[in-house]
């Protein structure tokens, strides 16, 4: 049986997934294939690399689908796989250093609350993330990734990169402060 | 719109239905969920039976009230502190964090909060320990040589004491001079001097058990300060089956 592509959200798909239809997990591939490349893409991978681990991204969800839970939202489970799998294959490739110790998830922060129409600043910000990207570090980009080329709220990214939501808020703010810096002082070697 | 898988997606639905990939069962997953449950419980357990081997060690063998003694007493306690114990707690603890940090539970909520609560969790965890007389007979079972694996680590670090510390019962009182009997000597002699430190809050009496750290000669003890044992449940004194023969601790130096 053929599915209409819009007629059902994701969470119902993957419910069907979970008994058993793949037509169901055909249309989710096709929903997510885009953003999970795009987001591997923003992992700086190899493009070669990044269709082989979203091939493999799409048969881990489902071979776990039955852990996804209908009543929680598809999408950040998703990107979480697609978070491991990329952080794994990265971790491969540039041999960086372990981030065994994270402050921002460690300690306590005052909830950042998350505007809803974004901020007024999203079109420089994304500007400055297309020319900078590849000097940000990983900690950094992945939450800036997803916040304005996902469009993944504050929520659905503590789900994704497994922290509490106000460090999402906090990591954003660093992130974007970094990012600022990185594009001055290339403004700056430009113009010399 | 009907979905027209393309190559992309005809390889990923190829291996599922050619049976290269299935889907795990709810109940494969439920078991991993058990056994990552069972893991921090174990991880946890092997925490909190450390904390509390150390703390009851520390008391068995009397360094556990070494600072009341000041300075002296707190470097001593240093000294005589099984540090060796320290990073296999830490190791647990850590591992019990990582483990819960998988589960929406835990990464909710900063590590600190978890890491707080893990650690109050392994407090308490070991007051209850130390509540029961688990390490008591352990202990005992050391001593008499029938515990095969712990053995050792009960029987290594009851020993540990500093060699001007002692511990015994008191059996005999004489003007400035005190008899005790002591778990792992014969009965030797206290002497009292105007210097010596008391730290209790009523006389010493016969039957008391009491530290006293001082200098040895020919079995007399010239004591520095005495301390009494107040109503705790584990002391060197009551730590020993009164049945069974007296083992040989000895000062550590």
């Amino acid at each position: 049986m053929e599915l209409p592509n819009q007629q059902f959200t994701d969470e119902q798909l993957a419910t069907r997934v979970q008994g058993g239809d793949l037509e169901a997990f055909n249309v989710l591939i096709t929903r997510y294939r885009d953003k999970i490349l795009r987001y591997g893409h923003k992992f700086l991978l190899e493009p070669g690399d990044i269709e082989d681990v979203s091939q493999e991204i799409f048969l881990k969800a489902y071979r776990y689908i039955q852990s996804f839970d209908p009543e929680r939202k598809f999408s950040p489970w998703m990107y979480r796989i697609a978070h491991n799998e990329y952080i794994n294959i990265g971790k491969k490739r540039k041999s960086e250093p372990l981030d065994f110790f994270d402050f921002d998830s460690f300690f306590p922060h005052p909830q950042a609350a998350d505007n809803p129409v974004r901020d007024i600043h999203e079109k420089e910000t994304k500007k400055m993330l297309d020319t900078c990207l590849d000097k940000l570090p990983d900690k950094y980009r992945e939450p800036l990734v997803l916040y304005y080329y996902e469009d993944l709220d504050y929520k659905d990214i503590a789900e994704v990169l497994h922290i509490p939501v106000p460090a999402v808020g906090v990591r954003l703010n660093r992130a974007k402060k970094k990012l600022k810096e990185i594009a001055e002082h290339i403004s700056d070697r430009t113009h010399l | 719109m009907n979905e027209q898988p393309d190559k992309f997606q005809n390889e990923i639905l190829e291996k599922i239905k050619s049976g290269k990939v299935s889907m795990q069962s709810k109940s494969a997953l439920m078991w991993r969920t058990v056994l990552a449950i069972l893991a921090i419980g174990l991880f946890a357990l092997l925490a909190i039976f450390i904390a509390s081997f150390v703390v009851f060690i520390l008391k068995a063998n009397g360094s556990w009230t070494l600072p009341q003694f000041g300075m002296h007493g707190l470097q001593e306690f240093l000294l005589i502190f099984p540090w060796l114990f320290v990073p296999a707690l830490v190791l647990f603890i850590w591992l019990v964090e990582r483990f819960m940090v998988q589960h929406s539970v835990a990464y909710k909520i900063p590590i600190l909060y978890t890491l707080a609560g893990i650690i109050i969790l392994v407090a308490i965890g070991s007051l209850i320990v130390l509540a029961t007389p688990l390490h008591t007979q352990m202990f005992r079972f050391a001593h008499k040589e029938q515990l095969p694996l712990a053995g050792g680590m009960y029987t290594f670090f009851g020993r540990q004491r500093p060699d001007d510390l002692y511990v015994g019962t008191v059996v005999g009182a004489n003007g400035h001079n005190y008899t005790i009997s002591m778990p792992e000597h014969n009965n030797i002699t206290i002497v009292v001097s105007d210097d010596t430190k008391f730290f209790a809050n009523r006389p010493v009496a016969i039957g008391d058990c009491v530290e006293i750290i001082g200098e040895e000669k020919n079995s007399t003890i010239t004591a520095d300060s005495i301390k009494k044992f107040g109503g705790d449940r584990i002391t060197p004194c009551n730590v020993f089956d009164q049945k069974m023969p007296l083992p040989g601790m000895m000062p550590t130096r």
